[in-house]
């Protein structure tokens, strides 16, 4: 029996070398485009509540994360929803599932709602955290900016790649070599935190990238 | 009563936020803490089940997969050691204290590979942590010497997936802008330096590394998803040409080493060569302008970045020093010369009807054919009209009367254009 599960699994994985074709890490790599065109529903929302609970069978932790004052960018948008996340803390028991989108109440949101979420799918969010951004007001200026799920600022779109485009993603300062002896190597990378190109973009607003999110699923 | 139930939600509820957060330093390895403490295995060691019908022994995924635990094991500073047997457990029960690994069935739709990592709740103690394969993703067992870009089309390399979630299990987070494994996009095949001081953070050891690196991966700006990419290839110079290049150098050990030397070379003629101070944890990518010598045979070379080319460090990986074949074949040639001057049987053609024949170019590479281009007015209007011919010459008929200014070029086999030939006026009667 073990032989022909074993024979199945090495002739599935040559077929699907030979006949998928995708590009991924822990998460599969997809475009703000491809987010926004596989998503079934795109809202924003606000962060009302967080529930962390073992499952039915208590294998594992799902939190479910409640969003109100829902306004529509695609899809049928009802005036709340509860989606649920594998991982959280229930009990004594916390489970962390490297790269799974995190809420916060209080936090304001686009998300981007699977089309088919089954009692399997860990995550109901396209692309996990590339179908995630949150939005944030400037105490001091009162201007928006929106961030990725990553934590980046979103500073343009690259119609052409169908991708946005991020504040630089370095973290911290990195200490670097130093050319020595005349050698003329010059550093363009990491760049100083003071010369990071952020400061040449303006940070997109909500109803900028709705306005994307209307042109790429027309 | 109910009192310190409402008092017990809001404070669960301030708790779960703080409870479980990534953290950065300086250093771009980030871990997870529990308040205030880095999450880490007790004994600093885990045993991994792998799942009998994904992992049989002697399997090319198995093999794999210990290879990804041994470059951890492997790492001098850290005391950290993933040891491993192949026993059925329950994939989908991530609280049974067993630790699995096995591939699943998940379409391959959002990931690739996914780490449960599980906690007692105030404890920074880590109590298992399960990995899942996506058996319906596109995989190869492993991709030695090669780099990978995560958005080109194409398998993933299972043992590089491994090495990224083997990094979660034992207490890594994700990190961004940084060459290591555990950057969100990585795309490379061994383990970096900013993944070994990351395992030297979390389970320290004594012990010195010395060991240098170097990668043409750069920086690719803001992208919203990965910062590193492989550098733009320059493919080809001609003797005496001047040309770029980008690459990216780092001390990937725990000891500062100076006065490194950076060769580059064309196959074994060396171009020019710089020197560093590498402090410990440095890594940065530079430009280096390089001249190409007159003096060079025309040819296909390889070009590469070579560190400590001159073998002064002794270190504990040296396989790492050069960049294989970084940039494909670089050739230097000639582009093609100028064709000879156009001459015209008979001179001056009697009802536009004559031969135009010219001196071959030369070209390091073949000619594929030649552009030929020739203006003339009719009137007051000015026309001009440019297409390829092959050979030597060419006839023309029924031009029409007046005054024909005639040029062209040669294009090689690789499409490079060469300097135009003297022009030619050639009178219609």
């Amino acid at each position: 029996m073990q032989s022909i599960s074993t024979l199945f699994f090495t002739l599935s994985l040559l077929f699907l070398f030979f006949a998928s074709n995708t590009f991924a890490t822990t998460l599969v790599h997809k475009s703000f485009e491809k987010c926004a065109k596989e998503a079934s529903e795109i809202f924003e929302g606000k962060v009302v509540s967080t529930h962390s609970k073992h499952s039915k069978d208590g294998k594992t932790i799902y939190t479910y994360v409640t969003f109100a004052q829902l306004k529509r960018m695609k899809g049928k948008v009802d005036q709340a929803r509860t989606l649920r996340f594998e991982g959280g803390c229930a009990g004594e028991d916390c489970l962390t599932v490297a790269g799974m989108p995190t809420f916060q109440a209080g936090q304001n949101v686009i998300l981007f709602v699977k089309r088919n979420i089954t009692e399997s799918t860990p995550c109901p969010i396209v692309g996990w955290a590339q179908g995630r951004f949150s939005i944030e007001v400037d105490q001091a200026t009162g201007k928006e900016s929106i961030r990725n799920g990553f934590g980046k600022k979103v500073i343009g779109f690259d119609a052409q790649k169908g991708e946005l485009l991020t504040e630089s993603a370095s973290q911290g300062e990195q200490v670097v070599p130093i050319p020595v002896a005349g050698s003329p190597d010059a550093l363009i990378s990491p760049i100083p935190q003071s010369q990071k190109r952020q400061s040449y973009f303006t940070p997109f607003s909500k109803d900028e990238v709705r306005e994307i999110i209307r042109g790429v699923t027309q | 009563m109910k009192a310190r139930r409402h008092f017990i939600f809001i404070f669960s509820v301030m708790v779960m936020g703080l409870l479980i957060s990534p953290v950065t330093r300086v250093f771009s390895y980030a871990w997870w803490e529990s308040f205030g403490n880095p999450c880490r295995w007790e004994g600093a060691a885990a045993t991994m089940d792998l799942h009998p019908v994904s992992f049989w022994s002697g399997s090319p995924w198995t093999n794999n997969m210990v290879a990804a635990m041994t470059a951890w094991n492997n790492v001098i500073g850290s005391r950290f050691h993933f040891n491993w047997k192949i026993q059925k457990r329950d994939i989908n029960d991530h609280g049974d204290g067993h630790t699995a690994v096995a591939f699943v069935r998940s379409h391959c739709d959002d990931w690739a590979g996914i780490t449960y990592r599980r906690t007692k709740f105030l404890s920074s103690k880590v109590k298992e942590a399960d990995i899942l394969f996506d058996v319906d993703c596109s995989w190869v067992s492993s991709s030695p010497n090669k780099e990978l870009d995560v958005r080109a089309q194409g398998p993933q390399s299972f043992r590089d997936v491994a090495q990224h979630e083997l990094g979660h299990a034992l207490g890594l987070d994700h990190e961004f802008g940084a060459v290591a494994i555990m950057n969100y996009g990585y795309i490379f095949e061994r383990l970096q330096g900013d993944d070994k001081n990351g395992a030297r953070f979390l389970y320290p050891r004594s012990g010195t590394e010395t060991d240098l690196s170097v990668t043409n991966a750069v920086d690719d700006g803001p992208g919203g998803w990965m910062r590193y990419v492989k550098a733009p290839s320059p493919q080809q110079a001609e003797p005496g040409e001047a040309i770029q290049i980008e690459y990216t150098v780092q001390n990937m050990g725990n000891v500062a080493l100076n006065h490194v030397g950076v060769g580059f070379y064309l196959d074994n003629y060396l171009l020019d060569r710089s020197y560093f101070d590498f402090p410990v944890h440095s890594i940065g990518t530079f430009t280096r302008t390089l001249v190409i010598p007159s003096s060079i045979p025309l040819g296909d070379y390889r070009l590469y970045v070579y560190i400590d080319d001159t073998n002064n460090f002794r270190e504990s990986d040296e396989s790492n020093n050069r960049l294989q074949n970084p940039w494909g074949v670089f050739s230097v040639y000639l582009g093609p010369s100028a064709p000879g001057e156009l001459v015209a049987n008979p001179p001056s053609p009697n009802h536009g009807a004559f031969t135009l024949s010219w001196a071959p170019s030369r070209s390091f590479y073949s000619i594929d054919h030649y552009q030929l281009s020739h203006t003339y007015w009719v009137g007051q209007t000015l026309f001009m009209t440019a297409f390829p011919v092959s050979g030597t010459s060419c006839y023309f008929t029924n031009l029409p009367i007046g005054d024909h200014t005639f040029w062209m070029e040669a294009v090689d086999v690789r499409g490079q254009e060469g300097n135009p030939s003297p022009t030619k006026v050639i009178r219609v009667n």
